[in-house]
């Protein structure tokens, strides 16, 4: 008894705790880290990003946005640069009428009136990309704004 | 004595049982981690590995010889040839009717009525989906294979922009490519 635990307890105890603690930790780190989406059967939704190629205007109150790569864009995130420094990012269904649901594949265009960008300087497109998870799930992917589009207003 | 000498060849002989195996178990725990580092690392970054990028070959290239456009009924007649090194499978076709906006939006392809076919919102040269590419470098489509019935409501077409696309194989799968680096565009006038 004065010799304490024996060494099969402890060695037993020592590797629960272990365990334990790794998997406090793993789970805890894992909220940090974001879930990976890939496209083209296993590439990194990032990467497509990189891939894209998409053309865009805006006159008299219309945008014109022509997807020329071969990347399919679900959706932008439009950033609405004011004076000042000042700017509101919103998904381009609240700014202009009758965006298509399926987004533009490629090849597609889109022409609409947009509203919401009164007093802007400039609005950058930046895109969403839909792709699969490790569950097979459709998860859409806002690229960073780096690849975003800028188109003077 | 004898017990002492006895206790003490015992003790040795434990103790140097003892280094030998967690010497061992050591290697084997430390070989064991960085393998299951080494997994778990390698799954975690294979998606980032840059695969090339779906896209044409720099050599594609069409024009279009001679068009008809008759702007009361709104028809558009359009010969198309391949004035690249590369075969190409179709093209997409975009008009405007604006002329304040240099890109062209409106999609022709569902007023399109020809030789060809339709698939991936592009005209494909071929009449059935092949997955070839069946134009040849310097084949022509002439106007009768490619008439378009544009709606009165999109009024006078300003311009046209043609994108070729091509079957290319890509992650070994044939795939549609559209040559984005090979758009032509024409400014209309009636005929």
């Amino acid at each position: 008894m004065k010799r304490g635990v024996s060494p099969v307890i402890a060695t037993v105890l020592l590797i629960a705790l272990v365990v334990g603690l790794s998997v406090i930790v793993f789970l805890w780190f894992r909220s940090f880290t974001q879930e990976t989406i890939t496209k083209f059967g296993g590439q990194n939704i990032e990467l497509s990003c990189g891939q894209l190629a998409i053309s865009a205007e805006y006159s008299g109150g219309q945008l014109a946005i022509s997807n020329t790569g071969n990347v399919p864009i679900y959706s932008f995130n439009v950033r609405v640069d004011g004076s000042g420094g000042n700017y509101s990012t919103s998904d381009i269904s609240v700014l202009v009428n009758s965006w298509p649901s399926s987004g533009l594949n490629q090849g597609g265009t889109f022409q609409g009136t947009m509203s919401g960008v009164s007093g802007a300087s400039d609005i950058v497109l930046i895109p969403v990309l839909k792709g699969s998870t490790n569950n097979g799930e459709l998860k859409s992917y806002t690229c960073s704004d780096q690849y975003g589009y800028k188109v003077t207003v | 004595m004898s017990y002492q000498v006895n206790r003490r060849n015992r003790d040795r002989g434990e103790s140097r049982n003892k280094r030998g195996v967690s010497v061992i178990i050591g290697y084997i725990l430390l070989v064991a981690i960085v393998v299951a580092i080494s997994v778990g690392v390698y799954t975690w970054m294979k998606s980032y590995v840059p695969q090339d990028a779906l896209q044409c070959p720099d050599g594609v290239s069409v024009s279009i010889p001679d068009y008809t456009y008759d702007c009361a009924t709104n028809q558009l007649n359009l010969s198309i040839q391949n004035s690249g090194t590369f075969s190409i499978a179709g093209y997409f076709i975009k008009a405007t009717n604006n002329s304040g906006l240099t890109l062209a939006t409106i999609d022709l392809t569902p007023y399109y009525h020809g030789t060809g076919s339709l698939a991936n919102n592009a005209i494909l040269f071929s009449s059935y989906l092949s997955g070839l590419n069946s134009k040849d470098p310097g084949a022509k489509v002439p106007q009768e294979g490619n008439t378009f019935s544009i709606p009165s409501y999109y009024g006078k077409i300003l311009r046209i922009e043609i994108t070729p696309a091509r079957y290319v194989t890509y992650n070994n799968k044939i795939r549609f490519a559209t040559c984005g680096n090979a758009i032509v565009s024409e400014r209309l006038s009636c005929s």
